[in-house]
């Protein structure tokens, strides 16, 4: 099994995370978990870098946190994504289209 | 932008509550942990190993607790607070530094934010009314140049002008209005007084936008019509005095002028008339004026009351004399969607209009002015003087930054070798700067706050002085806002100008040398910033204090000016019959009557009549001829002229050189006789006796019978012009200053005058009883408030100076003592050494003696005009002043140097 070191690129994690967030709000353990059920068990998001990139995310306006309670019956701090945010998920998935699209014509290519 | 401050809002937030957060990102963490482990777990791993396991993957806690608070930018802030600590840490084990930079700014600040108060309580303060800068003043150019009457430095036109102006509805106007300053008598009770007040158009209050605080204001119906006339709207301040605030008040009958009126409203607080700084008590229609008066009796008979006891006057009172004329300053407001120029053009051609027919003058054009707060006679003058009291707190702020600068320079010498290892300990340079800089933010804002309270203390006691200017001069000085933020700004840049340098020059440093203690620094670039900020220290010290010397010479100069009389224990109030009705003779008894009442009591050594106060800055003059000359044929000559009493000089005391004053005989009647001064005599007739010439002056050809020593007749700056005195009798004038020269105290006098006036008219008031001490006083009155203010603020900055000069004379024996033991060791005789270090100092107060002088001579030329012939660059002063301070300089350079010649070699060579 391959994993993948996901602070590889800047912005990737955030992008995740963002995406994550976009079917609704979840709690950071269940944010890495689902990362890495959708990425098939690719991508493992470090929790070292998580905690900090959902409270940059938080401090630039795109998500915000509330106190909750988790399906196991545990209060859990739950992350949604606000209106800032769903715009920013946009923007970023359409550059990672394209900046994917350019590296794969430049491996193919040539 | 919001972006940004909705951040910034969370990261406060964050930090506000940052225990909380802590908690929470604590709780988070573990809770993170433990869902992990459970996840281990129900995948078989043993509860002990998968915590381990689920540990090891997470990697420091600490480390993620650290980098979330960075990304919540909490970091910086973190850093500013430590910085802060330090900060106060570092200035609480050095007080003595402390306190000498509070005290610099906080003077800094003082001298700023007094000044830029009092400038915008005096120039930049705008009417409490709506919308003022649509409010403007109609001013008429004439042909031939002349604009009209004027008062109060404002143009006035007669009262039948302005009906012209009222009819003629300018479309570009909402409407016109009028107003007058002008003293009135009012009666409520007992003795009337005569109070400040305003003569206005009946749209006055609704064209300015104002609404009463209680009552109503004028009734509106028309100008012409006599209904409504008799009304008076008083002031807040009045109403509180006289009634203690009663709404009872209203609808009440009080007297002004002698005549009945009804007090009908109350104008608010914030409003006391278009003149700031002279506050008016009442406000009276102006078409009253046009009412004839009926007698006292009637008048009483119709106000319902009976007859006044004692009233000597009544039957003074002519029935149906003619109202006297009243003019008005004319202004209107301009409509929304009209520009200045448009309503300009459209005045002009309708002011064109209303004087066409065979009129002496006619209009050319029409010009709008901003009702202006400062009468504008006074406005250049007193922006002058703000002007220059506006420098002086540019100086005192320069002096302060100057002075931050050196003792920050100073400081962070003595802190090379902490520095230092900070920065061998691998602290960054902007690290270490940006600690340097807090410290002297922290002084500056705390300077700023001592400031701004040292000065509304100071407001404070400015305000409630009531200068000698106006008899109600209202100068309400608080804090201003925006002197506030100009005060705040100047600390701060003062406090971070004044930090970078000496920041940036301090942590320069050679980590090696500073460590190795060889480093004593005294020729480098921080070496000749010390030097440079104590030289400019002295040399602004030097010119604040020569400002001070020339405004002392000032007042002494002025208080030594003979003005021509004696202006101790002399009252002056004015007294007007002009509004209550006297015709000309019945006027001439009154006058005499009073006289003769004051004379009879035992309180008044002597009194008489005059037109002008001195010093009034007043000018009558007219051209005069000279016939019966035939040497002089044609030639005509400028002289000033006031009307007085019998007895004018003997109450005042100016000596009568030759021949007599005026007597009792010199009546209407009798030949017409005038008083000259010395000037006029000397000017026309040198050299020959001038009693029994005549001139024709005040339209009459009169005989010389006196000659007076000359005064001071418009200013205490005069120079002795020809003028000359005609006897009231045979020039009568319905308003008349009472002169009394009294053997009690000013307020008994007074009480006397007012007394004696209510015997013969109680419905005449006294205006503005005031010594005539005071006129004089007025004169030299801004001379002494620079002289003070300045001294102040140049003493405090010589004080500083010689700290400055003393400290680094000090530093550098101190860094020198193991050289100076060296030389003393190999045979160096102590005076020399002693003059080695004095020489230093004295180097430093040369330059800055030259170079503040130098300026000195450049920035005193724009206060010659408030120096009564003082010269700007007046030799005593520039010789006496930089003596006085080198002298000062020399003590200070003196202690450090006697400390130099007494350093002992063998413990000096010990203590490396």
């Amino acid at each position: 099994m391959t994993e993948v070191r996901t602070d590889l690129l800047q912005g990737t994690l955030d992008l995740l995370i963002l995406r994550t967030l976009a079917l609704g709000p979840r709690h950071g353990w269940s944010i890495s978990k689902r990362i890495r059920e959708m990425s098939r068990d690719v991508l493992r998001v470090h929790q070292g870098s998580l905690y900090p990139a959902l409270y940059r995310l938080e401090d630039r306006g795109w998500i915000t946190s509330e106190w909750g309670t988790s399906p196991e019956g545990r209060r859990a701090r739950f992350y949604r994504l606000t209106a800032a945010g769903r715009r920013q998920l946009t923007d970023e998935t359409e550059h990672w289209r394209l900046f994917s699209l350019a590296v794969n014509h430049v491996l193919q290519g040539g | 932008m919001l972006e940004l401050l909705a951040r910034a809002v969370r990261r406060v937030r964050h930090l506000i509550r940052r225990r909380r957060s802590e908690r929470e990102m604590d709780e988070e963490l573990r809770f993170h942990l433990e869902m992990e482990t459970a996840d281990r777990i129900r995948a078989g791993v043993p509860a002990g190993e998968a915590r381990r396991a689920a540990l090891a993957e997470f990697g420091g806690v600490e480390r993620v607790k650290e980098d979330g608070r960075d990304a919540r930018g909490l970091r910086s802030i973190e850093d500013f607070g430590r910085d802060l600590r330090q900060t106060a840490r570092t200035l609480r084990r050095t007080p003595v530094f402390t306190l000498t930079t509070l005290t610099t700014v906080t003077l800094g600040v003082c001298a700023t934010t007094v000044v830029m108060s009092a400038v915008s309580a005096v120039l930049l303060r705008r009417l409490p009314i709506v919308a003022p800068e649509q409010v403007v003043v109609l001013r008429e150019r004439w042909t031939g140049g002349n604009s009209g009457a004027t008062h109060m430095g404002q143009p006035v036109y007669s009262y039948d002008h302005y009906l012209d102006w009222l009819d003629a509805a300018p479309a570009a106007l909402r409407g016109i209005g009028g107003f007058i300053y002008i003293p009135l008598s009012i009666r409520v009770a007992g003795e009337a007084r005569t109070v400040s007040s305003t003569v206005a158009s009946s749209n006055y209050f609704s064209l300015l936008g104002v609404r009463p605080a209680a009552g109503r204001f004028f009734s509106e119906a028309s100008e012409r019509a006599a209904a409504g006339s008799h009304e008076v709207v008083i002031s807040h301040g009045f109403w509180q005095r006289e009634f203690g605030g009663d709404p009872a008040a209203i609808g009440r009958t009080v007297w002004v002028n002698s005549r009945p009126m009804a007090l009908v409203g109350v104008a608010p607080p914030s409003f006391t008339g278009t003149i700031l700084g002279l506050p008016s008590d009442l406000w009276i229609p102006a078409a009253v004026h046009r009412v004839p008066f009926r007698s006292a009796a009637a008048v009483e008979a119709t106000a319902g009351r009976a007859p006044l006891a004692g009233v000597v006057a009544r039957d003074q009172l002519e029935p149906g004399a003619a109202p006297y004329r009243i003019n008005l300053t004319l202004f209107g407001r301009v409509r929304e969607n009209v520009s200045l120029a448009q309503a300009r053009e459209a005045l002009t051609a309708i002011g064109r209009r209303l004087r066409s027919e065979g009129e002496w003058a006619r209009i050319e054009s029409v010009v709008l002015e901003p009702l202006g707060s400062i009468p504008s006679w006074a406005r250049g003058g007193v922006a002058a003087f703000m002007g220059v009291l506006g420098g002086v707190a540019a100086l005192v702020v320069l002096i302060v930054a100057t002075n931050m600068a050196g003792l920050l320079l100073v400081r962070g010498l003595h802190r090379r070798r902490e520095i230092a290892v900070r920065v061998s300990l691998g602290a960054g340079r902007w690290r270490v700067v940006r600690q340097l800089l807090t410290e002297s933010v922290v002084l500056g804002t705390a300077g700023a706050g001592s400031g701004l309270l040292l000065s509304s203390w100071v407001l404070r006691i400015v305000s409630s002085w009531t200068p000698p200017m106006f008899a109600q001069a209202d100068l309400d000085f608080t804090v201003d806002r925006s002197a506030l933020a100009v005060a705040v700004f100047v600390a701060l840049a003062t406090a971070i100008g004044a930090g970078l340098l000496p920041a940036l020059a301090t942590t320069r440093v050679d980590v090696v040398t500073v460590l190795r203690g060889v480093d004593s620094d005294q020729t480098g670039r921080s070496g000749r910033l010390r030097r440079g900020s104590v030289i400019a220290q002295f040399a602004l010290s030097l010119v604040l204090l020569l400002t001070a010397g020339l405004f002392l010479r000032a007042v002494h100069r002025a208080a030594a000016v003979n003005p021509g009389f004696d202006a101790d224990s002399v009252l002056v109030a004015g007294i007007s019959l002009r509004p209550h009705g006297y015709t000309v003779e019945a006027g001439r008894v009154f006058y005499a009557r009073l006289m003769e009442r004051l004379l009879a009591q035992p309180e008044v050594e002597a009194a008489s009549l005059a037109q002008h106060l001195p010093l009034s800055g007043e000018n009558n003059g007219e051209s005069v001829g000279l016939p019966g000359e035939a040497d002089s044929g044609g030639r005509r000559i400028s002289v000033g002229k006031g009307i007085a009493d019998v007895g004018y000089f003997e109450t005042v005391r100016t000596p009568i050189v030759a021949g007599r004053g005026f007597l009792p005989t010199d009546g209407p009647g009798a030949p017409p006789v005038v008083v000259v001064n010395e000037t006029l005599a000397r000017r026309v007739w040198p050299g020959r006796s001038v009693l029994g010439q005549r001139i024709r002056i005040h339209g009459a050809e009169r005989e010389i019978v006196g000659v007076v020593r000359d005064g001071r007749y418009r200013s205490l700056g005069d120079r002795p012009t020809p003028f000359a005195f005609i006897p009231f009798q045979q020039a009568y004038l319905p308003i008349m200053l009472a002169v009394v020269r009294h053997r009690s105290g000013f307020a008994r006098a007074a009480a006397v005058l007012r007394h004696e006036v209510s015997a013969l008219n109680p419905n005449i008031g006294v205006d503005r009883p005031r010594s005539l001490r005071s006129i004089v006083d007025v004169w030299i009155l801004p001379q002494r408030v620079a002289a003070g203010f300045v001294s102040v603020f140049g003493l405090a900055g010589l004080a500083l100076a010689a700290m400055g000069i003393y400290g680094v004379l000090a530093y550098l024996v101190g860094c020198r003592t193991r050289e100076f033991g060296i030389r003393l060791a190999l045979g160096a005789r102590r005076g020399a050494l002693a003059g080695l270090v004095m020489r230093e100092g004295m180097q430093m107060v040369l330059i800055g003696t030259v170079v503040g002088t130098a300026a000195a001579t450049l920035l005193t030329r724009p206060i010659a005009r408030f120096l009564y012939g003082v010269d700007a660059l007046d030799p005593l002063t520039f010789v006496v002043v930089p003596v006085v301070l080198s002298a000062i300089a020399a003590l200070a350079s003196y202690l450090p140097a006697r400390r130099a010649a007494g350093v002992d070699p063998m413990i000096s060579l010990r203590a490396e």
